[in-house]
């Protein structure tokens, strides 16, 4: 039973990396800078946790959010400046 | 007499009084000149209300915009997450209830400079332990590189930094090298740091992360001798650990990233003893639409060697080869593109998990079950209530691969929220 799960496990990674394979064999859509704002929040916000709604914060307390994200996730500043836009133009 | 003076003297009032009398107007034309005048002074009102409103507007405007060049108190923020849960071990350990709240005080200085800092508070034997998770601040020197100084989370892989709030992690349970009771790998250190990302062309990226800190001390003595332990502060022996972690995104969705810390451990007679960790993490994190959702996934490994050394312990000496290897996968879906309600907020989890122990510890010799080769088998549901609230339910299978009695198999009930 447990090498059956161990195998289960291992199956899962394998599959992973199959994945990912098929994600490396992606064309990119576009270069980083033609990204909107909505893409790289949806990109970089959601690759750790749910993205949550811009709706949430107000303007200055985004400020401080994206500030303390940017370096938590290291954002490009380009990266940040965008998010931080999407953000206070959707709230 | 006086009675008739009196009488003549009202009857004169009531004479003179006769023509103002007379030119009153009517009660009901009154009602309606009160009426009229009421009116008036609402339409007075409401018309100087429309031209203040946007005069009012602007000065709120001009306010927040001066307010917003100044530090002080309206650049501080309060978030943070908390948990409560309920814990049911299936041997004869008690179940229990259990909580933890984390503040996180952010506090943007200027464009450049920020001062994080979150707490926990946690119950833990009946007392409330206050303990501080991180204190750091932060310059943004360049477009690529950050400056932080304080105590931080270390860029050990990606659990630590990224993954481990608990309205982030997928289940309520720690991967086993990533536990803080029986784990090997640091969460925090006190220290610098200088990192960043920067781009590679295309839609590539790169992040990284270089420190130095005070390191982890080893135990020397006890059951635990030959471990290292991570609360090192002040640092045992005016040697500091460095380490760091870069990390490739080749595409959005996925992440490899590598990770690396050398430190002096011991001090006195094992003051040459030298320590090094070493963890490869992978991350992939799609939306798939021939899978109707969220595919996460998740892999670290980790390995953890301390030099050779022998260790006394109650008159009996030790020494074994202190390398000491784990690594967990983890992969979740969360049907989030098929638009049912419910099912859309529903996520299943399944996480493997395994901590290899040196053999011939003081630890295993005395403390039959710890200090040997561990897995865990995890499977879990959660619910979403809202983007950064959750409801789990998971339960732990584990299993010591010596073959002896291991931890007990646990169910663990979890509500976390993120603020």
């Amino acid at each position: 039973m447990k090498a059956c799960i161990r195998r289960m496990a291992l199956s899962l990674l394998v599959s992973g990396l199959f994945v990912f394979l098929l994600a490396a064999l992606e064309r990119p859509v576009s270069a980083q800078q033609n990204k909107s704002g909505a893409q790289i929040w949806a990109e970089n916000c959601g690759r750790c946790h749910n993205v949550r709604s811009p709706k949430e914060r107000s303007d200055r307390q985004w400020e401080i959010i994206v500030l303390h994200m940017r370096t938590r996730a290291n954002l490009l500043a380009q990266e940040a400046k965008k998010i931080l836009e999407f953000l206070q133009q959707s709230n | 007499m006086r009675a008739f003076t009196v009488l003549v003297m009202l009857g004169s009032g009531l004479l003179l009084m006769q023509p103002v009398l007379a030119q009153a107007p009517p009660e009901g034309e009154l009602r309606k000149r009160v009426q009229d005048l009421e009116g008036q002074v609402q339409d007075l009102r409401q018309e100087l209300e429309k031209k203040q409103a946007p005069t009012r507007q602007e000065f709120h405007l001009l306010r927040e915009a001066v307010e917003a060049l100044k530090p002080g108190l309206e650049n501080f923020l309060l978030t943070g997450y908390a948990f409560a849960e309920f814990r049911e071990p299936e041997g004869d350990e008690d179940s229990t209830f259990a909580t933890n709240f984390n503040p996180i005080f952010l506090w943007k200085l200027g464009e450049r400079l920020l001062f994080e800092a979150e707490m926990e508070i946690e119950i833990e034997d009946g007392e409330t332990e206050v303990g501080l998770e991180y204190a750091q601040i932060l310059y943004i020197v360049h477009d690529y590189v950050t400056v932080g100084v304080g105590k931080f989370l270390l860029p050990a892989g990606i659990f630590p930094e990224r993954l481990h709030p608990a309205w982030i992690t997928k289940l309520p349970t720690f991967p086993l090298p990533f536990q803080h009771h029986g784990g090997i790998v640091p969460f925090t250190d006190v220290g610098a740091q200088v990192r960043g990302g920067f781009p590679l062309g295309g839609v590539a990226k790169a992040n990284y992360a270089i420190y130095v800190t005070n390191g982890p001390r080893l135990l020397t003595t006890g059951h635990h001798a030959g471990e290292l332990r991570f609360d090192n502060t002040p640092d045992n022996n005016n040697s500091k650990a460095v380490g760091g972690r870069i990390g490739l995104l080749p595409i959005p969705a996925l992440e490899v990233g590598f990770s690396y810390q050398w430190a002096e451990v011991g001090d006195g007679t094992f003051s040459d003893i030298d320590a090094d960790l070493i963890i490869a993490d992978l991350s992939f994190v799609r939306d798939a639409e021939f899978l109707g959702g969220r595919v996460d996934l998740r892999f670290e490994w980790v390995r953890q060697k301390i030099d050779d050394a022998v260790y006394t312990v109650d008159d009996e000496a030790f020494a074994f080869d202190n390398e000491k290897k784990g690594w967990y996968v983890q992969i979740a879906y969360r049907p989030t593109l098929l638009a049912i309600p419910i099912l859309e907020n529903l996520e299943g989890v399944f996480r493997y998990t395994r901590l290899d122990w040196a053999e011939g510890t003081p630890l295993e010799e005395e403390e039959p079950g710890e200090g040997v080769d561990r897995e865990q088998f995890s499977i879990g549901l959660n619910y979403w209530l809202m983007p950064s609230a959750v409801v789990k339910i998971a339960y732990n299978i584990n299993d010591n691969l010596d073959g002896a009695a291991g931890e007990d198999n646990l169910l663990v009930i979890q509500v976390a929220y993120g603020f």
